[in-house]
């Protein structure tokens, strides 16, 4: 996770970006870029629509600069990110020569490149996991999915992901076990689960064994 | 208290609970009967495994970096929003629209055809011209009972600004219509479930009166509930005239008012 500016430096962007100044403001998208744009892609599937999303997003962000109550910045941002993917896919969705298409896995940009010490076999698993996960994701109702990209691909707290739902935590949590539950019997389905699911038991097996 | 300790352990715990279980946020004591229980049960072991697996593999998802930057240039900030703005539904902005425009011309006509049509109706016009808007096709939509103990004309919330102390229903008013709901109730405060008594009873004399004129200005049928008021022959086809205006007018105001609050609501809706 890229890490913010310094608080006090944020807050002093955030001053001079609300009297109007442009600079300010840009600073504060270097920072916060490519989590919004992560969140876009994961909300979306697909890096034009993210792209057009982030765009709209920082746009509308320094647009109603004015309303934002001076707590804290970064739910206030994603969740007029995820606005901006909501509208993304509805204006998609009007246009339905414009296809949201999932590129095939390992199509994405940036390319997810091998790991170290891992085999081209292991590689190629990998990215055919993350192409179904992906497919999995889009396969959840709008609010489910933002709950667990929020909380499980974004590692949010259920405080902040509840302010950028501008819902309460315990409607996250049930969303959030929705979509885990959902994305459980799916991937079950597809048979990515087991080794995955093998990890962890052995993990929480030595975990126990330690005394943790 | 063994027992139903041993009951809760043996029960399979919901997905919600597993899920919670997961980021640690369960309170410790339900936690550790979750966990006594996973340590028994093979079936719920395996579920909540495959479940950490999930979360796993999503935290797993590769960082995507933004392909470019998404810096804002000037040019960019002073063009218009890109894509249709986040409007109210326009045809509700539009049906509130027309709807006002046709409450004013109803209210117009009916307060020229008062104001022309004598004596009977002197005294209602000042009040139909004080209650704005909804609140008269409110208080009309209520009061359309005449008798003394029709709780709905205490509800005549426009009577309030203009409750005078009983001057509409004078027992010395001749046609003593009080067509107006409001003057229905002089003396009434706003909403007392009891005024309709209170107001119901100026004076014997005024009880017929009462009846006639709230039964002249029938408005649409929920709130209608005296059709066994018999009203007074004679005005009954002015009556209908003004029935019919009244009701009109209590539709118009009443979509006036009904697309307005959608509009509003929708606008709350939208994050700031």
């Amino acid at each position: 996770m890229v890490v913010a500016v310094e608080p006090i430096q944020e807050a002093r962007l955030l001053a001079r970006a609300r009297e109007g100044d442009l600079d300010a403001f840009n600073g504060l998208v270097d920072a916060y870029q490519d989590q919004v744009y992560r969140l876009c892609l994961r909300l979306l599937g697909s890096p034009d629509a993210a792209a057009d999303a982030c765009q709209e997003a920082f746009l509308s962000a320094f647009r109603h600069l004015q309303s934002f109550r001076g707590d804290v910045f970064r739910p206030w941002l994603l969740r007029i990110a995820a606005n901006a993917a909501t509208d993304e896919l509805r204006r998609r969705q009007r246009r339905p020569q414009v296809s949201l298409d999932r590129p095939p896995p390992g199509a994405d940009a940036p390319p997810d490149f091998p790991a170290a010490g891992e085999s081209p076999e292991e590689y190629a698993l990998r990215s055919e996991l993350r192409g179904t996960l992906e497919r999995a994701l889009a396969t959840l109702p709008a609010d489910q999915r933002l709950a667990v990209v929020l909380v499980d691909v974004e590692g949010l707290a259920y405080e902040e992901a509840a302010r950028v739902m501008s819902t309460a935590v315990g409607t996250v949590k049930s969303r959030l076990s929705r979509a885990r539950e959902r994305l459980r019997v799916l991937l079950l389905a597809t048979g990515e689960l087991g080794p995955a699911v093998r990890r962890q038991v052995d993990e929480r097996l030595s975990q126990e064994a330690t005394g943790e | 208290m063994i027992d139903r300790l041993l009951s809760a352990v043996r029960r399979h715990p919901p997905a919600a609970d597993l899920s919670a279980r997961l980021d640690g946020a369960l309170p410790a004591g339900r936690s550790d009967r979750i966990d006594a229980h996973l340590a028994g049960c093979d079936r719920c072991r395996q579920r909540f495994g495959e479940l950490s697996a999930v979360r796993r593999l999503l935290s797993d998802l590769p960082p995507a970096t933004a392909p470019r930057s998404f810096r804002l240039s000037p040019g960019a900030v002073r063009a218009p929003a890109a894509g249709p703005p986040r409007r109210p539904f326009p045809a509700l902005q539009l049906a509130s629209a027309v709807a006002a425009v046709v409450f004013a011309l109803l209210l117009a006509g009916d307060l020229s055809t008062t104001l022309g049509g004598g004596g009977g109706a002197s005294g209602r016009a000042p009040f139909t011209a004080l209650q704005g808007g909804p609140a008269s096709t409110g208080g009309q939509e209520k009061a359309a009972a005449g008798t003394p103990t029709d709780q709905q004309r205490s509800a005549a919330g426009p009577a309030a600004p203009v409750t005078p102390s009983g001057d509409m229903l004078l027992p010395g008013t001749s046609d003593g219509f009080a067509p107006t709901p409001g003057a229905g109730t002089p003396a009434a405060p706003a909403y007392a479930p009891n005024a309709a008594a209170t107001a119901a009873t100026p004076s014997p004399g005024a009880d017929n009166e009462l009846m006639v004129g709230p039964e002249a200005s029938a408005t649409p049928a929920p709130a209608a509930t005296q059709p066994a008021m018999e009203p007074a022959a004679a005005p009954e086809r002015l009556d209908k005239g003004r029935t019919a205006l009244r009701s009109g007018e209590a539709l118009a105001g009443l979509v006036a008012l009904g697309s307005v609050g959608a509009l509003v609501l929708r606008r709350r809706r939208r994050p700031r």
